[in-house]
């Protein structure tokens, strides 16, 4: 029977078209909740305007001020696609196809890589990048050729270093020191690929796309081996033996431990950002001009993406407390405790190393500071916001199924306007508009201390207790 | 031969999951996979699955090894995994559909047959169009179990198939593994629910320690066919002593 049934070779086209169709579907109505299904459209109406406005930004500016709005365009590209909490970059990669389907691994490959770049987050990328590149169409193809080389590189990058890890765990090789291996060449290819990046950007008149070019075919060739060796796309089997995985973080510290939850997990390689961002800010300043204050602001906006990370991923412990903190009388403060503990060390580490690369680089200065300072609260608040945002009732039982559920799909849109918050008061600051900055700051965290209160009635907690007496 | 395999070893680490085993089970054959938790039951059914690699030993699926012809032997399989058979962004519907082109068959072909699996197995059909994150466990199970019969498969291998469902959905399971018997299929069904594998299954195997202490049929399994099942199970896996023996400690 089964021969009878099996005329036809699997398509690569129909099954990649299959998976854009379904993914696609996602971003408009991925949930069976219709007030999120707006709030999804509304985020992309906010993101096709923001688009917008970075596009006319780019059109109207003179020669000196377009690269640094380019960099900062180009820097959004990324950043709207983390923030989104979906990107691959730094997450497991799901592969949609199971090992045991009648699929040759090339082509099982070349699905799975389709399946995790149309992630919600990276279409928002390309949502953002044609819309830009549109308007912009006048000044040349580079902003669209640039910003797709972009996503596919890191992706695929990112991949290899996951399939890479999965076949270490599988083949049994003794794994720490091969995951300290990856780790670095993770750390060093995507410091590579920024180095010729904000280098050409920076430093060249000419447009450096060629350069990207070469090194994204590097990525996706690395990406093509390493599908090669990948013998399980079970990442709950994958990641049964307690091996290699757990050993960064236990080197790491507690804290460390405590912020990615859970032990099974790549996350301890969060913790490695802030440390290859202060590597590119030392890089750039002997590469480029010392008084480029534009870029070092950036530079140390970026550290402030593993808040992102890390209260994206704190959904993971976040869901396995979830009942104990809600019915605990304590509830609250023990959240902000976890919170801040798991928040407490990359932040240190952010703090550290940016300021270090800055003071290296003999261009720190005193906003730079007070940038920072300005930059944490509103984070903070904003991070916890989108760790306790649950429905207002708790009906029954499943409702908790169902506020998981509804706590990954908006995690994405907090992240988003931390991150814009991120670049605005970075430019505002480093611009002069150090009052106007202020004024913003306040406003955010007045903003989320009002959205704190509000998600959190005492209600909830009774209705909670109740349930599960 | 439907299954078979000659001194296949399993290392994780330090320890020897698999050791020596070797095995053949003829077509027509519903193999009882039996052990304790952490036996290597599922690692024997991904070496068989080959999404992992036995340390030594081959493999043999409908006589043929994974070196030769992988796809060939992965098309006439169907594999109902423990964990992380569904991808919870997908529709129920989406998914069967994902999974028929997955095997290269046009959805139209087998709509009929799936429509009747669906009807068979849920009250509610309209619950499927909605994302497979949203189900309980007894409806993936049931979804997968779909997923892996959809296309007629003469080897089917089922981990822990009767986990998470309710006893009708389960007695829905056991109908239908036992429909499906035919003298050219093979299954093998790794459960610790021993009171429904022995409704199913034609040979029981037990793996303890990396081998099969005791593998045959299932009536050989129970002596007189009367005696339960359960009972030769513990009698070659943990002894009654033990058992008394460590309660006592534990209530103490």
């Amino acid at each position: 029977m089964a021969e009878q049934l099996l005329k036809h070779k699997p398509s690569t086209f129909k099954l990649g078209l299959f998976l854009i169709k379904t993914r696609l579907r996602l971003i408009f109505s991925g949930d069976e909740n219709t007030a999120l299904n707006i709030g999804r459209v509304f985020l992309v109406l906010f993101l096709i305007l923001y688009s917008v406005l970075a596009g006319f930004t780019l059109l109207l500016s003179d020669p000196d001020s377009l690269r640094l709005f380019y960099v900062a365009i180009m820097g959004s590209i990324p950043a709207i696609i983390i923030s989104s909490g979906i990107f691959p970059v730094l997450k497991l990669p799901t592969s949609v196809v199971p090992g045991y389907a009648p699929v040759p691994s090339r082509q099982a490959g070349v699905l799975n890589l389709m399946y995790n770049l149309c992630r919600p987050g990276t279409i928002y990328g390309l949502i953002f990048l044609v819309t830009t590149s549109v308007i912009t169409y006048s000044m040349g193809p580079w902003l669209l050729f640039d910003g797709i080389l972009l996503i596919i590189a890191t992706s695929s990058l990112d991949f290899a270093v996951k399939q890479t890890i999965l076949a270490v765990q599988t083949k049994g090789f003794k794994g720490f020191r091969f995951l300290l291996l990856v780790g670095l060449v993770n750390v060093l290819g995507l410091s590579l690929y920024f180095v010729i990046y904000f280098f050409n950007l920076l430093s060249a008149p000419e447009h450096f796309s060629m350069y990207l070019l070469l090194f994204t075919i590097s990525c996706v060739v690395y990406y093509s081996y390493t599908i090669e060796l990948t013998e399980t796309p079970d990442s709950d089997s994958v990641f049964a033996s307690d091996t290699i995985i757990n050993k960064p973080v236990k080197s790491l510290g507690m804290a460390a431990r405590i912020a990615y939850g859970r032990k099974r997990s790549t996350r301890p390689m969060y913790t490695l950002i802030p440390v290859f961002n202060a590597l590119i800010a030392l890089y750039i300043y002997y590469i480029s001009d010392p008084t480029m204050n534009v870029v070092f602001a950036l530079m140390l906006s970026f550290p402030l993406l593993p808040f992102t990370y890390v209260h994206n991923n704190f959904w993971g412990f976040f869901n396995q407390n979830w009942l104990a903190l809600r019915m605990s009388p304590s509830g609250p403060s023990v959240r902000w405790k976890l919170y801040l503990g798991a928040l407490g060390f990359p932040l240190l580490l952010d703090f550290v190393s940016s300021f270090l690369a800055l003071w290296l680089s003999g261009v720190l200065e005193v906003k730079h500071f007070v940038l920072y300072l300005m930059l944490v609260p509103p984070v903070l608040l904003l991070g916890y916001w989108s760790s306790i945002r649950f429905p207002r009732k708790v009906s029954d039982v499943t409702m908790v199924h169902q506020m998981t559920s509804f706590k990954n799909n908006t995690s994405g849109l907090s992240s988003f306007i931390i991150i814009l918050l991120c670049y605005g008061l970075s430019l505002l600051v480093i611009l002069g508009y150090t009052m106007i900055a202020l004024g913003a700051a306040v406003l955010a965290c007045g903003m989320a201390v009002y959205l704190i209160r509000t998600a959190e009635p005492e209600s909830d907690y009774l209705l909670a207790a109740k349930l599960f007496r | 031969m439907g299954l078979s395999a000659e001194n296949l070893i399993k290392n994780f680490g330090k320890l020897r999951v698999l050791d020596n085993l070797s095995f053949h089970f003829s077509s027509g054959t519903v193999l009882g996979l039996l052990g304790n938790n952490g036996a290597g039951k599922s690692t024997l059914i991904h070496i068989l699955c080959d999404l992992i690699r036995p340390d030594a030993g081959e493999v043999k699926i409908l006589d043929k090894s994974y070196e030769d012809d992988p796809l060939q032997i992965r098309q006439q399989m169907g594999v109902l995994p423990e964990s992380g058979l569904l991808n919870g962004d997908l529709s129920g519907r989406e998914q069967i559909e994902f999974t028929s082109l997955l095997y290269g068959i046009r959805p139209d072909d087998i709509k009929e047959q799936v429509d009747a699996m669906l009807t068979y197995f849920f009250d509610d059909n309209s619950l499927l169009s909605r994302r497979c994150g949203t189900y309980s466990t007894g409806m993936k199970k049931k979804l997968g179990l779909i997923l892996a019969f959809m296309h007629r498969p003469s080897v089917v291998l089922m981990d822990e198939p009767f986990s998470g469902l309710d006893p009708a959905s389960a007695r829905l399971v056991i109908n239908f593994l036992n429909a499906y018997k035919r003298a050219d299929r093979t299954m093998l069904i790794s459960s610790h629910n021993l009171s429904y594998v022995q409704k199913v299954a034609t040979h029981i195997a037990v793996l303890h320690e990396g081998r099969f202490p005791f593998s045959g049929t299932r009536e050989d399994f129970t002596e007189d066919g009367q005696q339960q099942i359960e009972r030769s199970l513990f009698e070659l896996i943990m002894p009654l002593e033990k058992d008394t023996h460590d309660l006592k400690r534990v209530l103490a």
